[in-house]
């Protein structure tokens, strides 16, 4: 359903992403991962428009999306929860939650509670926490407001970019389990973008790893997550 | 009785101070544009209507109803010149553009509006006298439409979702976009919408004070900076708090040493918050540049 061909950003002579191609079907979780400065955020912020592109295209569902401004690719159901959460933090749990439901315009009051209770069913702590403002939550807190945030659009894929960073071991396991749980039970495709590459490759059904703005293997979990020299590089053993 | 008289002036003064102050903190504090052009946009929009009621011999109130609309295409025009081109780059730049803009029109206002002090009518005339205190017409009006307007934009801010976006775009910029607002049409907006509120506190104020010139410009900008730095950059009640402050003391001053000082009372304010207090009465740190 995500197509990416080709892709290049650069900041100024900074070459940050150099040329990559992928693709993302539909109800697969697929994980690029790649250590820090490899271009993984990059990337993820080119396809929502938010950073420019200097070339490549973008399509989803067959239809070009490479030129659209963020709005409209929100719009077309693509959902990017970014590096660092940034919820809205003099924002409410419960206003952060409307704001994700922004481009829904013909949304009534009864799909918008319906939504809000699939989110708190999923993050019962955010429930507990929904007059709160987002910048008094804690890390964890924070990354489940912000992947309830982009629930809140029904999105067709959602673009996690390092949702494990800063988070406890435990949350950790937890925020993975619950990427599995949307997956299965919501029917949303996932692109998750990690430096944790062991945690993502479990998780994921396929996987790209990403140096120096180049992909430089790509495969199923199971082939990446045997691989020896991944293994050395990347896994820690 | 003269003292009450007083901080009657003073509301009625804080009332205007206000408007001009929000439409300033919309603009500087929220959506972050750096302008030196809004005294000159006040000034120039206040023109129009005394050009329309003046010359073009228009019923004042419609005068003020032309020259609105009018206002915001001028917030519009600023907004794709000055910074729709820079909204990433370094905030210096607008800064600069702004600037320049500034000077430009309020060289533009004296070319087609001359450069000496115009007379601009009471919107409304008369008085009445309550308990022996004389309350002008106008000062109620001036009053009653600043509260009204200040609730209908509480409502704005919170209800509706260009209001809503705003607030959010002020928040988390990169967050305002992947919730899918339209960040550009979001800003403009609300720069037309800053641009709108300053010139009509500036049509009150002029009508309150009977007189309109070109080089009002850039004292009014100053005010209006110094009342938002009072109250915070980035607050928008802290804005309405700065006004009412700034009108209530000016008017005090003026009645202890006689109105030559009034414009001292400001800067003095100015400079002890930016020495005591920085962020203001209820604002928070924001780096601009
Ligand atoms: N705004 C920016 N300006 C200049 N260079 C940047 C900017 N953002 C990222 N880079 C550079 O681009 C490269 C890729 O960064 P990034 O996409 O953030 O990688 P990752 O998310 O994989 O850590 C890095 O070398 C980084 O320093
Ligand atoms: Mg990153």
């Amino acid at each position: 359903m995500l197509e990416v061909k080709n892709l290049n950003v650069s900041y100024g002579p900074i070459k940050a992403v150099k040329g990559i191609s992928f693709q993302v079907n539909k109800g697969e979780i697929v994980t690029i991962i790649g250590s820090n400065g490899a271009g993984k955020t990059s990337t993820l912020r080119s396809i929502s428009n938010i950073t420019p592109k200097s070339g490549g295209k973008i399509k989803f569902f067959d239809e070009d999306i490479t030129n659209l401004p963020s709005h409209k690719i929100v719009e077309k159901g693509i959902c990017h929860v970014p590096e660092g959460r940034k919820i809205f933090g003099n924002l409410t749990v419960e206003e952060n939650l409307y704001m994700g439901a922004y481009v829904k315009k013909d949304q009534n009051e009864k799909e918008f509670e319906e939504n809000k209770r699939q989110v708190y069913n999923l993050f019962p702590r955010l429930e507990e926490r929904k007059k709160n403002d987002g910048k008094n939550l804690s890390g964890g807190e924070q990354q489940m407001l912000a992947i309830g945030r982009g629930l809140m659009l029904n999105p067709k894929i959602m673009m996690l970019d390092e949702p494990s960073l800063g988070l406890a071991p435990m949350l950790v396991e937890k925020i993975f389990e619950l990427i599995e749980r949307i997956n299965k039970e919501l029917d949303t495709t996932f692109l998750l973008v990690e430096q944790n590459a062991k945690k993502a490759l479990q998780t994921a059904d396929r996987g790209y790893v990403i140096e120096l703005g180049k992909i430089t293997k790509e495969g199923n979990s199971e082939e990446l997550l045997n691989d020896s020299k991944l293994v050395e590089a990347y896994l820690g053993v | 009785m003269f003292w009450i008289r007083q901080i009657i002036n003073g509301i009625t003064q804080g009332s205007i101070y206000a408007l001009m102050a929000i439409g300033y903190s919309l603009i500087f504090g929220k959506l972050l544009l750096v302008t030196f052009a809004f005294g000159e946009m006040v000034v120039f929009g206040v023109f129009v209507s005394y050009y329309l009621y003046a010359i073009a011999g228009l019923n004042l109130f419609l005068a003020v109803i032309i020259a609105l609309p009018i206002s915001w295409g001028l917030g519009m025009l600023v907004d794709k010149i000055c910074y729709e081109k820079f909204r990433d780059e370094p905030r210096f730049l607008m800064l600069i553009t702004t600037i320049g803009f500034g000077i430009f029109l309020k060289s533009f206002t004296q070319l087609i509006f001359g450069t000496g002090y115009r007379s601009y009518p009471n919107f409304i005339e008369g008085k009445i006298i309550v308990g022996g205190i004389r309350i002008t017409y106008i000062q109620i009006f001036i009053i009653l439409t600043t509260l009204l307007l200040l609730y209908g934009l509480n409502l704005f801010f919170k209800k509706t979702k260009l209001g809503v976006g705003i607030i959010a775009l002020s928040n988390d910029l990169d967050a305002a976009k992947l919730v899918g607002i339209n960040v550009n049409k979001s800003i403009k907006f609300g720069h037309s919408l800053g641009v709108v509120l300053g010139v009509f506190g500036g049509m009150m104020m002029v009508s309150y004070y009977n007189a309109i010139g070109a080089s009002m410009g850039p004292i009014l900008g100053l005010k209006a900076f110094t009342v938002v730095v009072f109250g915070g950059i980035t607050s928008l009640p802290g804005a309405i708090i700065g006004g009412f402050t700034l009108g209530i003391l000016e008017n005090l001053s003026v009645a202890t040493f006689g109105s030559g000082y009034k414009d001292i009372v400001a800067f003095v304010i100015l400079i002890l918050i930016l020495v005591l207090r920085p962020s203001g009465l209820l604002g928070k740190k924001i780096d601009l540049f």
